[in-house]
């Protein structure tokens, strides 16, 4: 493969890349994108044309240099004044057009792109395009949160890594042999193979120190570049058939994260806003003005609810509950399955920026609805009002994470002081359509009786509404429209067929008329829940509305808001169930939201306490196994003194004993060590070849006297192979002569042959052995 | 009361005390000598262009992270200090196991530019090290030496390049080591090792072309009045021996081997009168005292090459006249080392042997 094709090849990688982050910013139309990416493709095929051709360097353009400067100069000018143009439509852009940064300076960066790949003469142009390329993943990165950034981030490394390190060497390269061709054999598969590791290499750091860089939270520029989602399942006022259509909107709202990611065997409410005034058509807020929470010195806000006296055990608040929720009789499973009554239950919430201020708390059946103990997320202000709906200070404009602790089941709101439910009169005020027209009104006053007939408390009566509610009456998403004057009269007695909007309603008014304080309450139901990423994905058709009702206690009993559903199981249960495919997607795309864009400094601090937890244990273990070898050392010791002292005389004798043998064998062995060390350096240099030789004949009994030197010895011995070896031996030793290979293998067949050699010992005080008589010249 | 003993005893030891504490340090002797520093850093690292560049990059990403506290511009940030680290390990990989030899040729003049080979060697098993270059390390001797570039050595292999040495000192010069430094792998940063390879040798002075008055033979006090005695490099035939194969083709004398039937050379008389004796008073000093000895190599090694026994005497020292490259050498090897004898209180070299033509330096 030739150099060339390197170039071609870094080029194209480049290209894509950039086209890729380009397509990310959302902004973008895909007009534009269309245009662009055939723009590029075009120009790659002219380009790879033109590096095809044979005996053409991508820098050197043909004719004399004078020439060649004047063609690169003019058109450097004509790139420069193509440049000027694309800046100025980018400012016209910005200003007039789109009126929208990212999506100018992203358009700007990629017409420049396409105008320099139309002048790849020099290095300098690669380096300008690769930076421009550099500059559209920034874009990309100011103006996306998706997932499939972190796949063009990890092209770009590699495509990266590559083209510097080609662009690198050619120009070293060519700075020391300037009129030579670069040999292209140096980047062969191997050396792709080894870009890719360090690419690989490069993204894990990548990911470390991404995890480790502190985050500061100070920005003054944060990023508010999301589209809103318009929540038409979900508003602070309510039509009664508005909601149906609705109910079939795939839009993702939010994304919970439930504790140890188990799912719950009941039902997960999201508590959005509590609505009071009913007028016979629609649902409002009436009650009270808000206010404002504040955090306490965790950073959390803290609600206004008497806050159980909580006993802080190692990061884990366990509040001691007095009481449990009013006794409401069966018809309600018992409490999550990880949550016994009165532990602190953690919910993480992702929420999509939505267009309303009002944020979400979850909560179980059957609980206090208001339950939650505290919040915390990346917002300055929070605020609530009578009926307990938690507003932030404007709409969220980007994607928003919180968590909520709830008391599971919580305490009551009404109980010692606090924020006592002053005045329950708007909870149980009825539309006047119910007061005054004299047919309906009596009829549900009438219905409302028979259903609470022999119920005892409001506890029990709310409970036995809920379930006529839940049996008698049909759920449909298009209800018919009946005889009746209002959707409640036709819900109630002609047709009985509804959605949850109609039965809430029904519930709540029915209640109101049997005298319990009851209000409407809007927001999302479970959704469908995510095995993989362990939480639900809520969509806008999970909208849903149900009934909080105010039950007196018993004398035992505390007062507090219970939260009842009407609705049959089939209206909170969503038809909708996607792929196990798409739910894996959905499953990556939520923590790539909630491990990368959402990370925050109260992850990094999360982090280094599990770390400083994991490191505490490690430390227990080393002392522990520190002190039982301590322990071990000293039950041995005591057991040997037991031995050796069995009276004084003999213990003197022994420990005397003991301590001469011991200085015995601590004398054997330095001397032991000494002689072996001496040994070592007498001959520190002397390479091994030589000691086998020695060995070898010192069996056959040549044995090399002190005095004689290694070539003496070679010659009287009379062993040709020995007399090589000599020489080898000398050139090493005194000659500093590194032996190549060859020599070596010379060397190694010498000593072999050496071996095989049948060398006898010498009779009297001749060396030469018999049947060798070589003379040495 | 006699306070004199305990007061004389400490007092040698207070004055050695007080003179090292207070004594000046750039006196004579030890203190003159520069000390090594106590710690030198084991790579060297320069920023490129690039790298220059890259960096101010790095912080316009690191501040538009902080300031918009987005994730994905902190991700940009991770990568780009990712290959800052990947950069250090690379380039480390590639300078790491480098070992680098010196062969300078045998005889080196001042101002020449001697041809050396340098031989590396990657010593690593298999980690090949890419596009690194290997220079001198800087010498006070005035040592300028050519960098040699290696675009790939593969792990375990040796490669050789040549490269030009030049010296601008004669004398004993000492080169203290060499570097391997190296852009690879992204040209952010250069980063250098220092390999010490200390090695000694003597620079001869520069041996120019003569001018044609300098190379003139002088009159000898006596020329012509004594025969010549005993074999040498002269004209007139001294006697035949037998030819052996160290001798000369050239020498062979056809006519008396046709006749005696076997290779037989002739040889010459030594020509007394051909030697030359140069006297170069070294008692000068100064920049001019370069170009004397300068002069007296070149007029050396002039007469040497055409064939006369040269001597040189200087008032340090005096070298019998002698031919061949060899003697050439030992001329050469002292005019290095040669220095002004200005203090050394003798007068004049002025009186050459009777009969030997002189060359006054």
């Amino acid at each position: 493969m030739r150099f060339n094709s390197y170039i071609t090849a870094i080029t194209c990688l480049m290209v894509a890349v950039g086209f890729a982050a380009t397509c990310l910013v959302e902004e973008l139309s895909p007009a534009f994108l269309v245009f662009a990416g055939a723009a590029a493709i075009t120009s790659l095929a002219i380009n790879v044309r033109v590096m095809m051709r044979p005996r053409t360097s991508v820098s050197a353009p043909a004719g004399t240099p004078a020439i060649k400067k004047a063609v690169e100069d003019g058109w450097r000018a004509v790139f420069n004044v193509m440049a000027a143009l694309a800046f100025a439509l980018f400012l016209a852009d910005y200003y007039a057009i789109s009126q929208t940064l990212a999506a100018a300076a992203s358009r700007f960066l990629a017409i420049l792109a396409l105008i320099k790949l139309y002048d790849l003469r020099s290095t300098r142009d690669y380096v300008i395009l690769f930076t421009i390329v550099f500059f559209q993943l920034i874009g990309a990165a100011a103006s996306t949160v998706s997932p499939f950034f972190f796949a063009v981030l990890s092209a770009f490394v590699i495509s990266a890594i590559w083209a510097m390190v080609v662009f690198n060497i050619k120009r070293d390269f060519e700075k020391s042999s300037p009129s030579e061709d670069i040999p292209a054999g140096i980047f062969g598969a191997r050396f792709f193979l080894s870009t890719l590791a360090v690419a690989f290499g490069s993204l894990a750091i990548t990911l470390a120190l991404f995890f480790a860089l502190p985050r500061m939270g100070v920005g003054l520029f944060e990023k508010k570049t999301l589209r809103t989602v318009k929540v038409s399942g979900f508003s602070e006022k309510v039509r009664l058939g508005e909601l149906g259509p609705v109910k079939l909107d795939p839009t993702v709202v939010m994304r919970v994260e439930v504790p140890d990611g188990i799912r719950p065997l009941q039902t997960l409410y999201l508590r959005g806003a509590a609505l009071d005034y009913y007028d016979g058509e629609s649902w409002n807020r009436e009650s009270g003005g808000k206010e404002l929470l504040r955090k306490n010195d965790r950073g959390a806000f803290t609600s206004p609810s008497p806050m159980p006296a909580a006993v802080k055990t190692t990061g884990n608040i366990h509040p001691a509950v007095p009481d449990g929720p009013p006794a409401v009789p069966d018809g309600h499973p018992a409490g999550h399955t990880k949550a016994a009554a009165g532990e602190m239950v953690e919910y993480r919430i992702m929420l999509e920026p939505l267009e309303t201020e009002v944020i979400f708390t979850p909560g179980l059946l059957p609980a206090w609805p208001t339950g939650w103990v505290e919040i915390s997320g990346r917002f300055n202000y929070l605020w609530t009002d009578a009926s307990d709906t938690l507003y932030l200070s404007s709409p969220p404009y980007s994607r928003i994470e919180y968590t909520v602790t709830v008391n599971q089941p919580a305490l009551p709101a009404g109980k010692d002081g606090g924020r006592a439910v002053k005045d329950l009169s708007p909870y149980l005020a009825l539309p006047p359509a119910v007061l005054d027209g004299p047919p309906e009104a009596g009829a549900i006053k009438e219905l409302s009786l028979r259903i609470t007939e022999g119920a005892g408390g409001d506890a029990e009566k709310a409970v036995a509404v809920e379930s006529y509610l839940r049996t008698n009456y049909r759920y449909t998403l298009d209800p018919r429209k009946g005889a009746g004057k209002t959707p409640l009269d036709d819900f109630l007695f002609f047709t009985k067929e509804g959605y949850c909007e109609q039965y809430s309603t029904a519930m709540v008014i029915l209640l109101r008329t049997a005298g319990i304080p009851a209000r409407l309450v809007t927001g999302f139901s479970q959704g469908q829940w995510n095995g993989f990423g362990g939480y639900f994905l809520i969509r806008q058709q999970d909208a849903h509305s149900w009934v909080e009702a105010y039950i007196e206690g018993q004398p035992s009993r505390t007062a507090g808001w219970v939260r009842f559903d009407p609705t049959p199981a089939a209206g909170i249960i969503t038809p909708f169930s996607p792929l196990p495919v798409s739910l894996y997607l959905d499953s990556l795309r939520w923590r790539w939201t909630r491990y990368v864009i959402g990370y925050s400094f109260s992850d990094q601090i999360r982090i280094s306490r599990a770390i400083e937890a994991k490191a505490s244990g490690l430390q227990a273990l080393i002392k522990t196994t520190l002190n039982s070898v301590k322990d071990g050392w000293l039950a041995v010791r005591d057991g040997v003194l037991a031995i050796l002292k069995p009276s004084n005389g003999q213990w003197r004798r022994t420990t005397a004993l003991f301590f001469v043998l011991f200085a015995a064998a601590a004398t054997v062995f330095l001397a032991a060590v000494k002689l072996r060390w001496k040994r070592g350096a007498k001959n520190p240099k002397t390479p091994w070849f030589y000691l086998d030789m020695l060995r070898i004949l010192g069996q056959a009994g040549f044995k090399k006297k002190g005095p004689e030197t290694p070539r003496e010895f070679a010659q009287r011995c009379a062993v040709p192979e020995a007399m090589r070896l000599t020489e080898a031996y000398e050139g090493i030793r005194y000659g500093g002569v590194r032996p190549e290979e060859a020599e070596k293998a010379e060397i190694r067949r010498l000593i072999e042959s050496l071996r095989k050699k049948n060398l006898r010992r010498p009779s009297g005080t001749e060396c030469r052995p018999s049947g060798t008589s070589v003379p040495i010249g | 009361m006699n306070l004199r003993p305990t007061i004389s005893a400490p007092l040698p030891w207070l004055t050695i005390l007080a003179a090292k504490l207070f004594g000046k340090k750039n006196g004579k002797g030890k203190s003159q000598v520069k000390r090594p520093p106590f710690f030198v850093f084991p790579r060297t690292l320069e920023f490129t262009k690039e790298g220059k560049r890259f960096i101010a990059v790095l912080f316009l990403v690191g501040i538009a992270a902080i300031n918009t506290g987005n994730n994905l511009l902190y991700l940009i940030l991770a990568m780009l200090l990712s290959l800052i680290i990947i950069s250090g390990v690379m380039s480390e990989s590639t300078l790491r196991g480098l070992k680098a030899k010196r062969e300078l040729p045998r005889h080196i003049y001042r101002g020449t530019p001697a041809k050396t080979r340098i031989v590396v060697e990657n010593t690593k098993r298999l980690m090949p090290s890419y596009s690194f270059i290997v220079g001198e390390m800087r010498s006070p001797d005035a040592v300028i030496a050519e960098t040699a570039y290696f675009l790939k050595l593969d792990g375990g292999r040796k490669a050789v390049k040549t490269v030009s040495y030049s010296f601008g000192k004669r004398g004993v010069v000492r080169l203290a080591g060499v570097y391997f430094k190296t852009a690879f792998p992204f040209g952010l940063f250069v980063k250098g090792r220092r390999e010490p390879a200390l090695e000694e040798m003597v620079v001869y002075p520069r041996v120019r072309p003569l001018r044609p008055e300098e190379t003139k033979v002088p009159e000898a006090p006596s020329a012509g009045t004594n025969a010549a005695r005993g074999k040498g490099a002269g004209t007139e035939i001294y006697g035949l021996r037998d030819y052996t194969f160290l001798d000369d083709a050239r020498l062979i004398h056809w006519k008396a081997s046709a006749r005696t039937r076997r290779l037989v050379r002739k040889e010459s008389e030594r020509e007394r009168e051909r030697t030359v004796l140069v006297v170069f008073d070294n008692s000068g000093g100064g920049e001019a005292f370069e170009d004397e000895v300068e002069k007296a190599a070149s007029i050396a090694s002039h007469f040497i090459g055409t064939g006369f026994r040269v001597g040189l005497k200087t008032l340090s020292f005096e070298i019998a006249p002698g031919a061949g490259p060899g003697h050439l050498t030992r001329i050469l090897k002292s005019l290095a080392l040669v220095e002004s004898a200005r203090n050394e209180g003798r007068h004049s070299v002025h009186d050459g042997p009777p009969g030997v033509r002189v060359v006054y330096v």
